[in-house]
């Protein structure tokens, strides 16, 4: 079984807060404003900017300890 | 608690009440009323308050959990300072008027605070031009058909008579009115996280906010058909939903920040 794509992993983090419907609209949006292409594109690395693009996003609806547990999960599932 | 045994918090308290006062007599009714809308308002406050304290004090929502709960703990010591009378439909004293206007000043601060979220979070692109078209023409309507209608009337009341009691009336139903179309993004993040944890927080915000339309609507139309103690029921439930709702919504947001 192959490792899932990186912007799935990120994808389905965020999908568990925010519902798999903007979950995905985020990764989209944010995805073309940071890097200009979509995220099934990014490796590993970009994912995680596009991670930390979407830090203000999540710190307003999480709070910023949850928002950094969530990041903090990401980095290391993409480790 | 499981998130989707929430909602069950309003729908039994709701029962709970109705059950109560159909039990009680007509003599001891008001004494329910008062008693209902003081528990329901400081189960609310306290809820709220934990929520809050779930966040940082830098977080946005720290500030709209904070104030939310002052708009209970206000509720709740108006409705003791103006005690049965006032449930009943007596004066009003001044410390009683201050008490509300300080649970409507820190309720409209607190949605302000929970609406700023759908633009601060940059949420504008979970819903079409027409879903947001929808949702802000229903509170619009809604705003305009039960808290638009009564603040007329007690408007005209407070010009004729200039008592604080009608002038607090007025000054309640303009809060309602911004209640209901503040709404309206509220109802656009719910709608934008759904099938996410957040969903329930703001779903259930949200009908926290509609509850109020029962209030409005015992003070409307509806309530001049119904006799006057069917009326006060109407209102007083309107209130539990509301308070009931938002403790759950705070119990749902506790949940999250603890990573549940």
């Amino acid at each position: 079984m192959s490792a899932p794509h990186p912007a799935d992993v990120l994808r389905d983090l965020v999908a568990r807060y925010l519902g798999p419907n903007t979950a995905r609209n985020a990764l989209k949006t944010f995805s073309e404003r940071t890097f200009g292409r979509p995220a099934e594109s990014l490796g590993a690395p970009e994912v995680l900017r596009l991670a930390e693009a979407l830090r203000p996003m999540l710190r307003t609806l999480l709070g910023a300890g949850q928002a950094e547990v969530l990041l903090e999960t990401v980095r290391k599932e993409l480790a | 608690m499981t998130p989707r045994a929430l909602p069950l918090i309003p729908v039994a308290a709701v029962a709970a009440l109705v059950a109560a006062w159909a039990a009680t007599p007509a003599a001891d009714a008001a004494r329910l009323l008062q008693g209902s809308d003081v528990v329901a308002s400081a189960a609310a406050a306290a809820a709220c308050l934990a929520a809050g304290a779930a966040f940082s004090p830098g977080d946005h929502l720290w500030r709209a959990w904070i104030l939310q709960s002052l708009s209970w703990l206000a509720l709740a010591a108006a409705v003791l300072l103006g005690g049965v009378a006032a449930t009943a439909g007596g004066a009003m004293t001044p410390l009683h008027a201050a008490a509300l206007v300080a649970t409507n000043a820190t309720g409209l601060a607190s949605l302000a605070f929970f609406a700023a979220v759908l633009w601060k979070a940059d949420l504008g692109f979970t819903a079409s031009t027409a879903e947001r078209l929808a949702v802000w023409a229903a509170a619009a309507v809604v705003a305009l058909a039960f808290a638009g209608v009564v603040l007329m009337s007690d408007l005209a009341q407070a010009i004729t008579t200039g008592s604080l009691r009608d002038v607090i009336f007025v000054i309640a139903d303009s809060t309602d009115l911004l209640i209901f179309l503040l709404t309206a993004p509220i109802l656009l993040v719910a709608l934008g996280v759904r099938g996410g944890a957040l969903a329930w927080i703001w779903g259930l915000a949200a009908a926290g906010n509609l509850g109020w339309i029962l209030v409005d609507a015992a003070s409307g139309s509806l309530g001049d058909r119904l006799d006057p103690a069917q009326a006060r029921l109407l209102a007083h439930t309107g209130t539990a939903a509301a308070a009931w709702c938002w403790a759950a919504a705070a119990l749902a947001q506790r949940r999250v920040a603890r990573g549940g």
